[in-house]
């Protein structure tokens, strides 16, 4: 198993994450990766199961399994595209772009978020 | 008559923005809308220095209803959020429309998207306006 940071620089990645809009979206990924591949694996065990230890006194018996079968692909592979798919295409977006992995901006956002919302009053119009 | 954007993102632009480039984008704005305080105090609280955007986004503007329903296509395929426009944006529409439209395509084209744009059905457009999420 291979980390974007090391999990002992847990301050030190956290700050990189914060700041590094590409470093964040690879560490996002793959810890989503692994807890998807789980509760994936958990889904499949259990769909197996469940098409392995039905019992029907019934001629329809198969037809459950393969609709039981069916249901759990369907499963399986929402999870996987709402959930991998999407970081999957930015994480390519930015390899392919090289010069957005390269664009990180040394920001001190409680100072630059009080600039614009000071120019403002509390209703959203702006101070004369 | 309802008007179609579909803004896909530069190849040569970064799918984020920063805050300086937020601070740049606004800087002539007279008004700040309430959703764009709460993302900067988020922003704030969370000492995160970027917003993430989608690679392509779909704005559809109902001058008829005053508001404007946007949705994210890629990567992501999500719901209709609506907007309603201030009452500065009603205005500033009412006496010239087309410079109205051409500022909406100059921030996205300064955020990174290349602007296409279509004509769209008015109804249709009403009929998912009202399905969409209000953002307040």
């Amino acid at each position: 198993m291979s980390f974007t940071f090391s999990p002992s620089k847990i301050k030190e990645n956290f700050y990189k994450v914060q700041k590094d809009p590409y470093q964040a979206l690879k560490f996002e990924y793959q810890v989503t990766k692994y807890l998807a591949y789980f509760i994936m694996a958990l889904v499949a065990y259990n769909i197996i199961r469940i098409i392995v230890y039905y019992n029907s006194g019934s001629s329809f018996g198969s037809l459950y399994r393969l609709i039981i079968g069916v249901i759990g692909v369907v499963i399986l592979y929402k999870i996987y595209t709402n959930v991998l798919v999407p970081k999957k295409k930015m994480l390519a977006y930015y390899e392919n772009n090289p010069s957005s992995i390269l664009d990180v901006k040394p920001i001190d956002p409680a100072k630059e978020v009080d600039d614009i919302i000071n120019r403002f009053d509390k209703k959203g119009v702006k101070k004369q | 008559m309802a008007i179609r954007f579909l803004l896909t993102l530069k190849p040569s632009s970064p799918p984020h923005l920063y805050l300086d480039q937020i601070k740049e984008l606004i800087a002539h704005d007279d008004e700040l809308l309430p959703q764009m305080r709460k993302c900067l105090l988020i922003l704030k609280k969370y000492k995160k220095t970027y917003i993430q955007l989608p690679l392509q986004t779909e704005v559809i503007l109902i001058p008829e209803d005053y508001c404007h329903i946007e949705r994210s296509l890629n990567p992501t395929f999500g719901a209709y959020t609506k907007t309603k426009w201030s009452v500065s944006d009603i205005e500033s529409y009412k006496t010239d429309s087309q410079n109205f439209m051409f500022n909406i395509k100059r921030v996205y084209d300064k955020m990174g998207y290349h602007v296409e744009e279509f004509a769209f059905d008015t109804v249709f457009a009403q009929e998912l306006a009202k399905k969409a999420t209000l953002i307040e």
